[in-house]
């Protein structure tokens, strides 16, 4: 059954896309199990639609022709680039979140 | 009715440009394991997400005068008693400066593209719910001749009103729509010669 995913961040449908990507092309499904397996996240395949639409309008995947009907999709270079720049902000955040909770 | 034709049905829900492009993939993923509640109420989301980011502004703005209209026409006096021969009724939020506004803004927004027949478009889909409601006193269905919320004016006794005349209501405001949709396209014309004179 879909699981709605978790508040915040790193449960959005578009960044969690673009990370199963960086790892390289892989078509919907595939990128739908991948997120599952290391986020614990289960996309509905709306939600995954929808976030895919919105991603290759904005240019920061691409579909590529593929056997059959499921065409795979591959992270372009800009797509790389705002991947990165979304982690390193989660990044500097959650260090920052981490120090604060840290006991003096 | 097995998944493949539930499937198909939702699928049809997704406007045509977003079918050619990515209904295959999706009816096959679709088809990999059985179809549950939650997934099939996920895909109606995503298809009316894709229909709404499909329509154009008159549309949306349309709809969300409608779901207004809609809901006001219960608790509050939506129609009223025309002082001229036809129509015999009016609907209320349309004869507001707020809505002339509107209807200018629409035409603004689409001046380069029939702004008149924008503002015709958001008045229709805005009407609706005032239609409907003639719709189901022709049918018998509703009876508003008896009750003060929809009217401002007192009715005499033994009077009803006229299904057709609240049906026709939200119609016959649709010229004057025009009118205001081209206004609007003439300011938004304008504006935009003066902005190319100005850069170059």
């Amino acid at each position: 059954m879909a699981r709605k995913p978790r508040a915040g961040p790193a449960s959005d449908p578009e960044l969690l896309i673009l990370s199963s990507l960086a790892s390289g092309a892989k078509h919907g499904y595939a990128i739908m199990m991948d997120i599952e397996s290391f986020a614990g996240v289960a996309l509905g395949p709306g939600t995954l639609y929808t976030a895919i639409t919105r991603l290759v309008e904005r240019k920061l995947i691409a579909p590529q022709t593929g056997e059959g009907r499921q065409r795979p999709y591959r992270l372009t270079a800009k797509g790389a680039a705002v991947l990165s720049e979304q982690l390193n902000e989660m990044r500097r955040v959650a260090n920052l979140g981490l120090a604060r909770l840290r006991p003096a | 009715m097995n998944q493949q034709w539930i499937v198909r049905a939702l699928l049809r829900i997704y406007p045509t440009t977003w079918r050619a492009e990515y209904a295959a993939e999706l009816e096959d993923m679709l088809m990999v394991r059985p179809l549950s509640v939650a997934v099939i109420c996920d895909v109606l989301k995503g298809a009316l997400l894709e229909r709404l980011r499909a329509t154009d502004a008159a549309t949306r703005t349309g709809l969300v005068a409608m779901l207004l209209i809609g809901a006001a026409i219960v608790p509050l006096p939506v129609l009223e008693n025309s002082s001229k021969t036809f129509p015999t009724i009016v609907v209320k939020p349309f004869m507001t400066e707020w809505y002339v506004l509107v209807l200018v803004a629409c035409g603004y927004l689409r001046y380069s593209d029939k702004p008149g027949r924008a503002a015709i478009k958001t008045t229709f889909i805005a009407g609706l719910p005032v239609m409907l409601a003639g719709v189901l006193m022709w049918m018998g269905v509703l009876d508003l001749s008896a009750r003060e919320f929809t009217f401002a004016y007192d009715i005499a006794e033994g009077q009803t009103v006229s299904p057709l005349a609240v049906i026709g209501a939200p119609l016959s405001y649709l010229p004057q729509a025009w009118i205001w949709g081209c206004v609007g396209g003439k300011l938004g014309r304008r504006f935009s010669q003066n902005n190319v004179e100005a850069v170059s």
